[in-house]
């Protein structure tokens, strides 16, 4: 399995990045590395819709981030604040490259706070590490998954995160160890 | 259904749609493909099969419109889902009314794609079973295929109706390929009975001890090879009809046997002892003469008393070429649906040799010539030559058939023996009663 590097961009919270080692590595069996990386977010930024584009995202850390550069031998997440949009819909969560090296996810629209709430880190936590297991295992190849709890479950609100359990189910974790 | 066995095609020119939307579809594990314009996207329709087609409006060349309108002409079952960058009612009705299922707007709000493919996806499922359905019932009760409105297939229709409710005993008569198994499933879909099966017996295919098997069943070691016991037809039909196909050819021990359990809806099974009881309505179809067979002897008269009480007469094809065009049309549309071809008629020169032909195998002879046609037809219309009509058309066999030849010859012997009749049925290796008969059935009168 690919080790894993996670990278806080665009004034993400490291905190919440480096809570994400520990599930990441039980859920892939992996090396799991917080890297420091920076670059410019409004290059990405569409001014009519106040969002970020994803996939102009990850094609720079394509070519900008050395790892991934250098060859295809590290699984890349970007974990972002900023609200992220691919142009055909009106927002994602996440994008990543099935069977591919890079990934983003946003919290943006995870935050309890979005919907009227009180601030609840905890919960946060738990849907940033839903949703970037989730993106690192389109990287893994695997594809929407029709069980309501196991995290590759498609997720279009955050009800549905917090539907899903932070674990793959036990047809995913198969496909898992096929795919590796 | 898997999702990897759906497919979807996004038909968009803009790149970023296309990929965007097929990676979308991709992570849901659902077949993807993607065109750039519509001559890509019917070419890849036709390569391939989909269920459901995103399609954006605005394109250059020919538009989501115009695609949508070309795809329904060939494909009925493909779920077309327009995309729209600014949804305005006017392309949203004319959308629909090109028989697209929905539209959706661009930006998509991903919740919402997710429904609509959701959606669409079951009532395609829900549509292909209701036709599964449909098929299914119509091929059960075979009242649907009754097609015509000649004045004689009304009044067969009209017969049907007024005896399928009783429990009247059916003679179906007419020549072979006429449709009376259609008539005998039309009965029973109109009776009480119709929850119950039609179990139908085909007594000109089968041997006299095959037969007598087939109508009673057997027990165990009744016979070589009787490993189990079998229930026969009669005791299948319980509760429902008999349909005794060629009921002309039984032989004379199990026509006895079949008066005996008609009469009492008791019998043995063939080997056993025990009495079974099944209650069941008996329709019978024959293209023989009947009354000359029990003038011949081989043909039980009790028999046939007992089976002909209402007798529906099928007029042949040649006997309603009214109907003729209607049938061809029927048979293309549902060949077109079976063969999934679009093939929307027939050339007038194709419709008047189907007019003009005989059909000497009726209506069977004429679907058979259909589904050839279809099969050999390349563009949109059966022309003349796509038609298997090479046998003679109305007119041209008088005096060619063997019914003819026949005719000629008795005529001649009967001639040349001066109308004695037992002296001309020696010469002619028959015996009397048949020649008799075929005077009758020629209309030979002695030339003073």
């Amino acid at each position: 399995m690919k080790p894993i590097h996670v990278l806080p961009l665009g004034g993400a919270d490291p905190d919440l990045a480096e809570a994400l080692a520990g599930p990441l590595r039980r859920t892939f069996r992996t090396d799991v590395a917080v890297r420091e990386f920076s670059i410019n977010p409004e290059q990405f930024l569409d001014d009519g819709r106040g969002q970020y584009n994803s996939t102009g995202l990850l094609l720079h850390l394509k070519d900008a981030y050395p790892p991934l550069k250098s060859g295809p031998g590290v699984c890349t997440l970007a974990l972002v604040p900023f609200d992220l949009f691919i142009p055909v819909l009106t927002y994602v969560f996440g994008e990543a490259e099935v069977g591919g090296n890079v990934a983003v996810v946003s919290y943006h629209r995870l935050a309890p706070q979005r919907y009227g709430l009180p601030p609840d880190d905890a919960l946060l936590r738990d849907r940033v590490t839903k949703e970037v297991i989730h993106e690192i295992g389109h990287m893994f190849s695997l594809i929407h998954c029709s069980e309501l709890a196991c995290v590759m479950h498609s997720s279009s609100y955050v009800e549905d995160i917090d539907m899903k359990e932070q674990s793959l189910c036990r047809i995913c974790v198969s496909e898992l160890s096929h795919r590796a | 259904m898997n999702k990897s066995e759906i497919g979807i095609l996004v038909v968009d020119d803009e790149l970023i749609v296309r990929e965007s939307l097929g990676k979308w579809f991709r992570e849901d594990g659902f077949r993807v493909d993607v065109a750039e314009n519509a001559a890509a996207a019917l070419r890849k329709l036709q390569a391939g099969s989909w269920n459901i087609m995103l399609v954006d409006i605005k394109m250059p060349g020919m538009d989501g419109i115009e695609l949508l309108q070309r795809v329904r002409q060939t494909n009925k079952e493909v779920v077309v889902i327009v995309i729209t960058a600014f949804a305005t009612v006017d392309t949203a009705v004319k959308a629909l009314k090109e028989g697209a299922y929905d539209y959706i707007t661009k930006p998509i709000d991903p919740d919402y794609l997710d429904h609509m493919v959701e959606k669409a996806l079951q009532q395609q499922m829900l549509l292909r079973e209701n036709q599964k359905l449909k098929d299914t019932v119509s091929e059960l009760s075979g009242a649907g295929e009754i097609v015509g409105e000649s004045p004689e297939i009304r009044k067969v229709l009209d017969l049907i109706r007024t005896v399928a409710p009783t429990d009247t005993t059916v003679m179906i008569r007419g020549e072979s390929g006429t449709g009376k198994e259609l008539v005998a499933r039309a009965i029973h879909a109109g009776s009480p009975r119709k929850y119950f099966p039609i179990v139908t017996v085909n007594c000109g295919a089968m041997t006299e001890s095959l037969l007598e098997s087939e109508l009673f069943g057997h027990e165990r070691g009744a016979f070589t090879g009787a490993q189990y016991r079998r229930k026969g037809k009669v005791e299948l039909a319980d509760g429902g009809t008999l349909f005794l196909d060629e009921v002309g050819n039984i032989d004379t021990k199990t026509q006895m046997d079949l008066l005996r359990v008609i009469e009492t809806k008791q019998f043995t099974r063939v080997g056993g002892t025990e009495n079974v009881h099944s209650d069941f309505r008996v329709v019978c179809a024959t293209n023989k003469d009947l009354e000359c067979a029990v003038r011949e002897g081989s043909f039980r008269e009790d028999l046939y008393y007992r089976l002909n009480v209402f007798t529906i007469d099928l007029p042949p094809l040649r006997g309603r070429r009214g109907d003729i065009a209607k049938l061809a049309h029927y048979f293309l549309e549902k060949f077109a649906r079976q063969m999934n071809k679009r093939v929307e008629g027939f050339s007038p020169e194709a419709m008047l040799a189907l007019k003009a032909h005989d059909w000497p195998g009726n209506v069977r002879e004429l679907e058979n010539a259909v589904e050839r046609a279809m099969v050999v037809a390349q563009g949109d219309i059966i022309e003349r030559n796509h038609l298997p009509l090479h046998a003679v058309v109305s007119g041209q066999k008088d005096g060619k058939r063997l019914e003819d030849i026949e005719q000629r010859h008795i005529e001649q012997v009967l001639r040349e023996n001066g109308w004695n009749v037992s002296r001309s049925a020696a010469i002619l290796d028959i015996d009397r009663v048949t020649l008799y008969h075929k005077i009758e059935k020629f209309g030979l009168k002695r030339v003073q």
